[in-house]
């Protein structure tokens, strides 16, 4: 673990900083939960990066044909297809938590009976494969 | 009355970018980050504005990644906490600012299509 503490690094008010725990910078490493905490709250990292690429795209679309021919050759070029892979992965990993935890945030009953965790989860990955199925069949059509 | 609590408006759009996230991001990044870079089953200026410049496309495409940015910028924001960095104003403005910045950017875009 690094040491080093926080103070001096927030933008909060000198009333709030009173109340705020002092930890050392890399707690989470010390434990495999913790780190995989924080690598799956890194996710939107990487969501929120692709997002904003795609974003990218879509000003190209609608700067025209010239301007989505860039965007397009600099994703075919390896380096984009790793960037792609990469985002890819990082998606990939915030399904499958988001559809791990879900059922702590669904109802826990409907009218009178309990929802298992499993059909919730289950639900989730059906509609995954649905919407997934439905997205690549209308974007090679 | 100056309305406190932010915090549940916040994590709505947190929870909806997230489910939209986790159902559909990785098909939209295989169809719009491999297969149309690599021509396959389409990708030219014409093809890709017939599939996202329809009106279904449209709204679908600055909803999911309009509620991927607010997903985006709640976990970032509540992750800095983690990294000792404790998000006040300025981390506000920097995340959901820019959420609600590239919103208003997503829906100039979708209608100028």
């Amino acid at each position: 673990m690094s040491g080093g503490r926080d103070e001096g690094v927030s933008d909060v008010s000198e009333e709030e900083a009173a109340f705020l725990p002092s930890m050392p910078r890399g707690w989470f490493m010390g434990h495999p939960f913790f780190r995989w905490y924080m690598f799956r709250e890194a996710t939107s990292v990487f969501l929120t990066a692709y997002a904003l690429d795609l974003g990218i795209g879509w000003l190209c679309l609608v700067r025209g044909p010239e301007a989505w021919e860039t965007w397009r050759a600099v994703h075919a070029h390896p380096l984009g297809l790793a960037w792609t892979a990469v985002a890819l992965g990082f998606s990939l990993v915030h399904t499958v938590t988001w559809f791990q935890v879900a059922p702590k945030a669904a109802p826990q009953v409907i009218r009178g009976r309990q929802v298992s965790a499993r059909l919730v989860t289950g639900s989730l990955w059906a509609l995954f494969v649905g919407v997934s199925v439905a997205v690549i069949l209308v974007g090679v059509l | 009355m100056r309305w406190r609590h932010h915090e549940p408006l916040f994590w709505a759009l947190f929870g909806a970018g997230g489910m939209l996230a986790a159902v559909a991001m990785p098909a939209v990044i295989v169809v719009v980050g491999v297969l149309w870079p690599l021509g396959v089953g389409g990708g030219s200026h014409a093809q890709v504005v017939a599939v996202v410049g329809n009106p279904v496309g449209r709204v679908l495409g600055a909803l999911l990644l309009s509620l991927v940015l607010w997903h985006g910028a709640h976990r970032i924001r509540h992750g800095m906490h983690d990294l000792g960095l404790h998000p006040g104003p300025v981390a506000r403005a920097l995340t959901y600012g820019l959420a609600l910045a590239a919103t208003g950017g997503l829906v100039v875009l979708a209608l100028a299509l």
